[in-house]
């Protein structure tokens, strides 16, 4: 679901208000950033960089068994040019799909940018940041870091759109239900886009690893240095991403009985109060109908905090690179 | 163009394509705003808004056919939408052997209304507009000088760098590369990290040939533009004052 | 008028020098070849004719003038860069804004910049080509357009990075053409000799960083011992003419 560019009207008029707010702040703070450290250089870059994060998006990856994904590429853009560029670039990209071929609403510009481009680029970086410090300053290890980062980021992406769905929902499909779709789901996105992202990161290390933002400073890039091969990778991943999903569905079905009683005690009141929450900016549906409230907003609350640290994260610790750069 | 990326612009006169990008963008935005504002259950607001997107796509002279096969955009939300009747809880009506959710069906039609309604009024835009007028357009309509000017550089090298994508595709096709399983993505990704490493010289080069004309940080603006007349907003703001009208009957009629 | 005296320089984070010790001289209004293998440092050799690089050591000149920091502004307006490819410098939506490009950075005002969008299109046979996107051009097309944005500019020097690369036979003629009629002093860095010969009366030699030769084009080209020391070659079944 993530992976697709959501239409107009997919989430509540407020949830597209707020997110367009936090979406415009952030790209603002972008701008600020790149002009800063990159001078006038990044405006040609960025265009052309965009071209190659949209031409990357056409590339059917193969997964098996005939299926195909492919590459979102808001963490590879982030590993590849630092989470400012990165998210700038990606920003861009939603932004000419949504006008110039009508992929993703244009009244939907503010969660999709956020989910899209912001929260991948901005948690890849973080959590770039925390694998790297554990993995050896190598070349393998910066793959594998960009490669566990990429992944985790879709999860995350995944988790903010849930958070969304729980101020915003036009469905009365509970938190708990999409929140255990979305994570199940893209936790398998997630090893693909790893994978992927990893090789890519890999193959610029091989040409250029001069211009790859998430190898400055590392030692030792030479082609030998490998942290992890790719089937012991691909292995690992899956197996992390089906405990993933097994653990987030115990949750979402913690008590179905529970919900078919609340669903019977609700259609009482249904025709009552729809009319009521029809007029509201946002909707209050997550609530409703969730098998266990509390645990639900727990989750919620946990997730939202979590992705805005993550993300604030991100950012401050290249703010804080970026000057130490700039003063050195 | 070419390619898996072929964009909406179709060439061809009829009032659409006549209007000034500005005018048009703002008129979209406006309008879709409304339709997402539009609460689900007044249906006479819906069904007008639907009626004003049926009209703009035959000014537009639109085969609706192109319009239909360009929806598909939203048919993940489609079917997502299709599942909401089964699974969302709530009382249950009777439609020939299913029993579906009230609250499911109501949901479900929001969604698809709004998502069909939203897309096809831009795909209408996009349809009459060319992308370095929905460039012009942003830029009159103040969005950032500097994103602006980012999305024209990546609408002029999006084909070379697509292309170049595809020679590559090409090439590895050539030799037999016809991977099935993600374990064979290597290649893939070698491919894309060449891309990457392709696009980011050439976006130095395009720095290096601006500094060689003096360019010193900012663009200077566009030599030609078409002005904007009070016909071109009369007729773009057309389909959102329709949508402004429907929502206060709508709200008259209390849905 | 460009004077290059001692130009040494290694890109930042390496010791091999691209270019050793450079040194050449061009008259008002000549047009000298500058030809040499693929790696011989020309590239970098004609981006410090723009000060695109930053520190090196040695001096570069134009009409006296030296290219230093306060100066780039000055010599980047005197000195016209061709780049390779056409497409690094056909950057924008229409021929139009891209052959305005520079003379609006040069702070023209509107008139002034279409006067000399129309005379350096005309220059080049490309006034057709106005309204045009960059993109949807011939090669040849793109070429002429590309010289039409540094002519606007109104250089004193013309440099060219590889002029005929991507161009089918007749281009080249056309180019060389074309060219031949520009009165402005003008460096070619080229591997096609019969290009250079028919475009340059004078060739520079360039090989590992350093000029090798400075002799006539003629002369090179009918002497195939001379070629062959400095890792060059005619095109297969070329006859220099005598």
């Amino acid at each position: 679901m993530l992976a697709m560019h959501a239409p107009d009207g997919f989430l509540a008029p407020g949830v597209a208000a707020v997110t367009a707010v936090i979406s415009i702040a952030v790209t603002w703070l972008s701008l600020r950033m790149v002009a800063d450290n990159l001078a006038d250089r990044y405006i040609p870059l960025a265009g052309v960089t965009a071209a190659f994060v949209f031409a990357a998006q056409m590339v059917n990856v193969p997964v098996g068994a005939g299926t195909s994904g492919h590459l979102l590429g808001g963490a590879l853009a982030a590993l590849l040019l630092g989470p400012w560029l990165g998210s700038l670039v990606v920003t861009v990209v939603v932004l000419v799909q949504a006008l110039v071929f009508a992929d993703g609403g244009v009244t939907a510009l503010g969660y999709n940018v956020l989910n899209m481009a912001i929260v991948p680029a901005f948690s890849a970086w973080a959590i770039f940041g925390a694998a790297k410090a554990v993995f050896p300053k190598t070349r393998g290890g910066v793959v594998g870091a960009g490669a566990i980062a990429a992944g985790l980021s879709v999860v995350l992406a995944a988790g903010a759109f849930s958070v969304e769905w729980l101020f915003g929902a036009t469905a009365g499909v509970p938190f708990d239900r999409l929140f255990g779709a979305m994570v199940s789901v893209h936790a398998a996105i997630g090893v693909v886009e790893g994978l992927i992202t990893g090789l890519v990161v890999a193959a610029v290390l091989n040409a250029r690893p001069d211009i790859v933002e998430a190898a400055r400073g590392v030692p030792d890039l030479s082609t030998s240095s490998r942290a992890v091969g790719m089937k012991p990778f691909l292995v690992g991943a899956f197996l992390a991403a089906v405990v993933l999903a097994i653990g987030v569905s115990q949750f979402a079905s913690s008590s179905p009985d529970g919900l078919e009683t609340v669903a019977a005690q609700q259609g009482i009141d249904e025709a009552a109060r729809q009319h009521a929450l029809a007029n509201g900016v946002f909707a209050d549906y997550a609530t409703d109908g969730v098998g266990n409230e509390t645990m639900s907003l727990a989750v919620a609350g946990f997730t939202g905090v979590m992705t805005t640290l993550v993300v604030a994260g991100g950012m401050l610790v290249s703010a804080r690179a970026l000057r130490q750069q700039g003063m050195s | 163009m070419s390619g898996p990326h072929r964009h909406l612009h179709l060439h061809g006169d009829n009032p659409a394509a006549r209007r000034a990008p500005e005018a048009k963008l703002a008129g979209l935005f406006l309008f879709v705003l409304l339709v997402a504002l539009t609460p689900t259950r007044w249906m006479i607001p819906i069904g007008a808004e639907a009626v004003i997107v049926g009209l703009t796509v035959a000014a537009a002279s639109l085969p609706w056919r192109v319009v239909l096969r360009r929806l598909v955009t939203i048919t993940p939300f489609i079917a997502f939408a299709f599942l909401l009747p089964f699974v969302v809880s709530g009382p249950r009506m009777a439609v020939g052997p299913l029993h579906l959710s009230q609250t499911g069906l109501w949901n479900a039609f929001g969604i698809v209304s709004k998502a069909i309604i939203g897309a096809s009024a831009t795909i209408v835009v996009a349809s009459t507009t060319s992308v370095p007028d929905v460039v012009t357009g942003l830029r009159k309509l103040h969005l950032p000088a500097v994103i602006v000017t980012i999305m024209s550089f990546m609408w002029r090298y999006l084909d070379l760098i697509a292309a170049d994508s595809g020679r590559m595709r090409q090439a590895m096709s050539a030799r037999g590369y016809q991977p099935r399983w993600l374990w064979q993505a290597r290649p893939l990704a070698n491919a894309t990290g060449a891309l990457f490493v392709r696009s980011y010289e050439r976006g130095e080069r395009i720095h290096q040939a601006m500094l060689a004309r003096g360019f010193d940080g900012v663009m200077p603006e566009p030599s030609r533009t078409r002005p904007v007349t009070g016909t071109d907003w009369a007729i773009s703001l057309l389909p959102a004052v329709g949508a402004a009208v429907a929502l206060i009957i709508g709200a008259w009629y209390g849905s | 008028m460009l004077r290059v005296d001692a130009l040494s320089y290694s890109y930042p984070g390496s010791t091999a020098k691209v270019l050793e010790d450079v040194s050449l001289a061009l008259d008002a209004g000549e047009r000298v070849a500058l030809v040499g293998p693929n790696g011989s440092g020309k590239t970098t050799l004609v981006l410090h004719l723009n000060g695109l690089l930053g520190d090196h050591d040695g001096s570069v000149q134009v009409s006296g003038i030296a290219c230093t920091k306060p100066k780039l502004k000055e010599i980047r307006q005197r000195v016209g860069l061709l780049f390779q490819d056409p497409n690094d410098q056909l950057f924008m939506q229409t021929v139009r804004d891209d052959v305005s490009f520079g003379p609006a950075n040069l702070g023209l005002d509107k008139s002034e910049i279409e006067r000399r969008v129309e005379e350096s299109l005309r220059s080049v046979s490309a006034s057709h080509l106005l309204d045009r996107a960059p993109h949807h051009l011939s090669g040849g097309e793109q070429r002429r357009c590309a010289i039409a944005t540094v002519l606007a500019m109104r250089p004193d020097v013309l440099v060219f990075d590889e002029p005929t690369a991507g161009l089918d036979p007749k281009g080249c003629l056309e180019l060389s053409d074309l060219l031949n009629g520009l009165s402005q002093t003008q460096l070619i860095v080229t591997h096609d000799l019969p290009f250079a010969l028919a475009t340059c009366p004078r060739t520079l030699v360039l090989q590992e960083g350093s000029i090798k030769a400075d002799l006539s084009t003629r002369d090179l080209i009918s002497d195939p011992e001379l070629l062959e020391r400095h890792g060059l070659a005619l095109p297969f079944g070329y006859v220099a003419p005598r």
